[in-house]
This record gives C-alpha cells, sequence and structure tokens, in this order.
C-alpha cells in the first residue's frame, strides 16, 4: 500500500470526515435513485450536474455529450458559465477531437502542458473526465474550481469517477430506450405484450385481423375493455421488467468470480429465497495479497431489501476504496443506512479485511451471526463488533484481528443457513438447522478444498429444509488459508 | 423523513426573507428560483434563507443554495441562513458555502446588523 495510503487510513476519524463521507455516500445514492427514472438524456445530464455541483461545492461546470465524429455536442449542460462562454467552449473543443478528449485532466499548479488543460484553464475549470457511453457516444465532464478554494482530493476524484461510471450506466439505458422508442411503434408494441401473456385461443381470435378490426369497430365498450385489459397488460409487463432488471442489477454487482489472492482459497454462493436478494456478498480486491470481505443481511426480504442491499453494497465498496478503519466503514454505513431507510430497516453485517502476505484476519461484526473459524478441528466464532447498522443514528464497532495458520478455515454466512428448516409462519427454531450442525459440518469436513466445503454446507443445508419452501436468502463465504 | 419543499418569500422595508419549509432538492429548484427572483424585485441588499430547522438539504440543494448565493454576489445582495440544523451547517461548511452566507440563528440578528 502506498504512504500516501498509509497516511489516508491513519487519519483520524473525525466527525467532520464521518459528515463529509456521509454527504458524499448520501449524494451517490440520491443520485443514482434520481436519474434512474429520468427518460430524457438532458434531463439526466443536468440533475447529474447539479449533484456534483452540490457535493464538490462548485462554482461552474459542464457535462457534453458527442455523437460519433460531431464536432457539436449531442448534449450539452452547464451551470455557473454565461452563455457566450457555453457557445465559444462547443466551437473550441472541437479543435481538440478526438486526440485529446479521452484523457482525464486534473489541473496542479504544474500541470498547463496539454492542450486541454490549457483550454480548461480559460474557462476557469480544472477537471475533465472522460464520458464513454457506447461505441458512438463519448463526452465528459468538466468541472471548475470549488467555492472552498481547497484542490480536489483523491477522495473527490474516486467519488467523482463513481458518478462518472453511474452517469455513464444510466446514459446508455436511456439512450437504447430513446432509440428503440423510436423503431418500435405503439401498436407494435402493444401486439407483443398481449402476445405473451393473453392466452393462445383469445390470440388466435383477436389477433386475426378481421376479428380485431370487428371487435375494435363495432363497440364502444368492447373498444375501452380491450384497452384496459391492454393497459393492464402493459403495467404487468413493466413491473416484470423491473424485476428483471433488479435481478440483473444484483447479479452484476454481486462478483463473477471470487478474487484470486496468494495464500488462500475463497469460495462464495447466495440462493435468492426469491427473485432478488436481500444477502449480498462482496470482494474488494486492495492489493494482490489483500482483501476485503463483506456479507450484510438486509431485515426484510423481496425487492425493498434487495434494493437496500445494491445501495449498501455501493457504499461499502467506497467506503473501504477510501481507506478507513474498520470500525470507521462501519459506522459511516451506520449512519448512511439509518438517514435512508425510512421504515425502520436495518442489515447485520460482517466486514474483514485479509491479508495473506501478514497472515492477519481483521474483522469487525455488526450484529451478523458470528462467522465460524476452524482450526485444527477446533471453532472459534468471530463475535467482536457492534451492533446491527441502520437502526441508531450514533454507533460505534470495534474490531479484532486473528492470525491466519496454514489450513484455517472460515465460514461467514447468513442467517438463511442456520434458520433452513423453519417456515415463514412458523419459524420455530426447534426445527432450524442450526449453528451447531454447521459448525460440526465445518469441523468434519475442513480438510476439503473450500469450494468443496461449499458444495457440502449447501448440499446438507437444503437436504435439511427439503421439507420447507427456502423463505430466507442463504448466502455463505468459505475461505480456506493454504 | 422526506417533506414536500414549501419556499414562501416575506417582504418589508429592511428584510427579505425566503422561507423554506420541508427537504431542499432538485425538486425545489424552481420554487427557489422563483423565491429568489420575487426576493430581488425591490432592490433588497438583504435576504434572509430561513429554513425550518428540521429541513434536508442534499447535494441538489447545495448547487441551489450556490446559484443563489453567485447571482447575490453579483447583484451585491448580502445572504443570511437560518435554521440550519447540525447537519446541514456542518454541510455548509465543508462545501465552501460558509464563506459567502453569514450564518444567524434568528432573524433579528440580519435586522441588527
Amino acid at each position: 500500500m502506498s504512504l500516501e495510503a498509509e497516511n489516508h487510513r491513519a487519519e483520524e476519524f473525525t466527525e467532520d470526515a464521518l459528515a463529509r463521507r456521509v454527504y458524499h455516500l448520501n449524494t451517490l445514492y440520491e443520485l443514482n435513485q434520481e436519474i434512474s427514472t429520468l427518460k430524457d438524456v438532458h434531463a439526466v445530464l443536468n440533475a447529474s450536474l447539479l449533484y456534483l455541483t452540490g457535493v464538490f461545492g462548485l462554482r461552474r461546470g459542464l457535462i457534453a455529450i458527442y455523437k460519433g465524429d460531431e464536432p457539436q455536442p449531442h448534449k450539452f449542460v452547464s451551470r455557473g458559465m454565461d452563455e457566450s462562454a457555453e457557445i465559444r467552449w462547443c466551437q473550441q473543443l472541437e479543435s481538440y477531437l478526438p486526440l485529446h478528449v479521452m484523457e482525464e485532466v486534473c489541473i496542479t499548479e504544474n500541470d498547463s502542458d496539454s492542450p486541454l488543460a490549457a483550454l480548461l484553464k480559460g474557462y476557469e475549470l480544472c477537471i475533465w473526465l472522460p464520458l464513454k457511453v457506447d461505441e458512438q457516444t463519448w463526452g465528459g465532464i468538466a468541472l471548475g474550481d470549488k467555492l472552498s478554494g481547497m484542490e480536489f482530493t483523491a477522495d473527490d476524484m474516486e467519488l467523482l469517477s463513481t458518478i462518472a461510471m453511474t452517469l455513464q450506466n444510466v446514459l446508455n439505458n436511456v439512450l437504447l430506450i430513446e432509440a428503440l422508442n423510436e423503431s418500435i411503434n405503439k401498436e407494435k408494441r402493444i401486439r407483443t405484450v398481449f402476445q405473451r401473456y393473453a392466452p393462445e385461443t383469445v390470440i388466435n381470435e383477436v389477433l386475426n385481423p378481421s376479428n380485431e378490426e370487428l371487435l375494435l369497430g363495432k363497440s364502444e365498450a368492447v373498444r375501452r375493455m380491450f384497452d384496459e385489459i391492454i393497459s393492464r397488460l402493459e403495467e404487468q409487463h413493466v413491473l416484470e421488467r423491473d424485476l428483471e432488471d433488479a435481478y440483473n442489477v444484483q447479479k452484476y454487482l454481486l462478483p463473477d468470480r471470487p478474487p484470486q489472492i496468494l495464500g488462500i482459497e475463497i469460495a462464495p454462493r447466495s440462493i435468492p429465497a426469491r427473485y432478488v436478494c436481500g444477502d449480498f456478498y462482496d470482494f474488494i480486491s486492495l492489493s494482490p495479497h489483500e482483501v476485503g470481505v463483506s456479507l450484510a443481511d438486509i431485515s426484510g426480504k423481496g425487492m425493498p431489501a434487495a434494493m437496500i442491499a445494491t445501495m449498501l453494497q455501493t457504499a461499502t465498496r467506497t467506503c473501504v476504496r477510501s481507506y478507513y478503519s474498520i470500525p470507521s466503514i462501519l459506522a459511516v454505513l451506520n449512519r448512511f443506512m439509518f438517514q435512508h431507510t425510512e421504515d425502520h430497516r436495518y442489515a447485520t453485517m460482517f466486514y474483514g479485511h485479509v491479508d495473506t502476505k501478514e497472515r492477519t484476519f481483521t474483522y469487525s461484526n455488526a450484529g451478523h451471526p458470528p462467522p465460524i473459524l476452524c482450526r485444527n478441528g477446533e471453532v472459534q466464532l468471530l463475535e467482536v463488533g457492534g451492533t446491527f447498522i441502520g437502526m441508531f443514528e450514533q454507533c460505534s464497532y470495534n474490531q479484532d484481528a486473528i492470525s491466519l495458520q496454514s489450513r484455517d478455515v472460515l465460514v461467514i454466512y447468513s442467517d438463511g443457513v442456520t434458520d433452513a428448516g423453519t417456515s415463514a409462519d412458523t419459524d420455530e427454531p426447534d426445527d432450524a438447522f442450526g449453528q451447531e450442525r454447521l459448525e460440526t459440518i465445518i469441523a468434519t469436513h475442513s480438510t476439503l478444498s473450500a469450494d468443496a466445503l461449499l458444495d457440502r454446507i449447501i448440499a446438507e443445508v437444503t437436504g435439511y429444509a427439503n421439507r420447507q419452501k427456502q423463505f430466507d436468502d442463504i448466502t455463505l463465504i468459505v475461505m480456506k488459508v493454504e | 423523513m422526506r417533506q414536500e419543499c414549501r419556499v414562501t418569500v416575506h417582504e418589508d422595508n429592511e428584510l427579505t426573507t425566503i422561507e423554506v419549509m420541508g427537504n431542499l432538492t432538485a425538486a425545489a429548484e424552481e420554487a427557489m428560483d422563483t423565491a429568489y427572483q420575487q426576493a430581488c424585485r425591490h432592490n433588497t441588499r438583504k435576504i434572509l434563507t430561513k429554513f425550518d430547522g428540521e429541513s434536508r438539504i442534499n447535494s441538489a440543494g447545495i448547487a441551489i443554495m450556490i446559484d443563489l448565493v453567485m447571482e447575490s454576489r453579483e447583484k451585491r445582495i448580502q445572504i443570511f441562513v437560518s435554521g440550519l440544523s447540525n447537519q446541514n451547517q456542518k454541510i455548509f461548511e465543508l462545501v465552501g458555502l460558509t464563506k459567502y452566507v453569514t450564518v444567524v440563528t434568528s432573524e433579528e440578528e440580519v435586522r441588527g446588523s
């Protein structure tokens, strides 16, 4: 880890730092929520620049989107710049296309060599972050200096990159929708929806051109009824598509494979009780021998819990990359979640930091079922930490560090594992798979590889719960020190 | 937690007050702009932006305040702010707004300044 990063990690965790961090996370969350609902490129850019201006306290800024080799922006928004400056910017950038605009520029006192940097300086702008939306669409975010007079920090640039990524994803979707809307007319869309949902006999009857004409043309009442059916089917179609989108977002956010960290095998799995999952696990690679490991379980199930899980996962990544200590990460996440859950939702969460070079595992447990460390057949529970996150505005957490030894096995899991076998109605703990049973399996099979042990646990849990429908999300991470 | 934002303007000879009830977010941009233009009509020299103490101000709300403050500097209007929660005051400090606005605890403080 660099000296700068070490210093950053060692930074005293003041109330100011906490407030700044929570403010940044709130911005990411709210911006994402706001622009995800917008259907118009201009509105997306406007909202994004509004949030950027506020989060950094900027005097001015702009976002320009270009299509292909067109020299004039396809879309352009600005704040704090007069009209003539906007026009001049659009004209002048043309001289720098396409060679220079894909470079990231952050002007400091010693950096004014690049032509783009000179252009930016002419408009009292000091940051240029390129955007690459799709093969044809690109552009950039240009930001002016801050009201505070402070320079942009590494933290700021990290936040800016995250916002740019969010913006790129949303723009990609919005542009796609625009293109689809242009090419598919309403009639065709209705037919598609109808064909998908209506019984085959009805389709054959109604989609027969003569019958359709007869039905729609002869009776106003039938026409209204038909419109109502179509409208409901469309709503259902939208809901299902939203659910699919949520599932895809979650799938996208979950690591597609465990990180390759020297000296440790890692095997994760998550099995949602419904379409989407209120648990999440994540790995954040910090170096070839260091990885952050998180597993959280949001109270409740289904879409509301899944949305909070996604929010919390994104927030965790942002916090961890800022090199705060583990208790500080949890304190920030706690306050962030408290502020964004209106119905008293909370999460249990475990976060740990593996360092295979130092052979240490440092962790904090926020009210989560204690992970199980198995060493030479003996079991130890990792319980040090604090309470759930999101329940109280102010919470503090402790951390503990354990030395890792060869063949140590660590299993982090959600309560869907130990509660398996109970039903949503009775929730009788006597029927549950239970922690003791889990400990026994781990101790008995600790010589297996991480993957094989994971498969074994899942097989035991699902076999045990066979008589009951799975009612809670099941998430597990198995780690084995080599 | 989320309240609709209501913005009203009160004027007298000495002071114009923009009263903000509810959360200041992107949704309030037009209302704030209208209120500010109204507040500037009568050669105002002092504007008090009065929050209700419970309002949450997010990044978009801060951007709206920045616009208001920057335009006021050009027009040589002094901006005062009251009713900020501790959290909002901290954010005002973080983004540098406190360099451009005077944070007060009451309307009387502005009138006496």
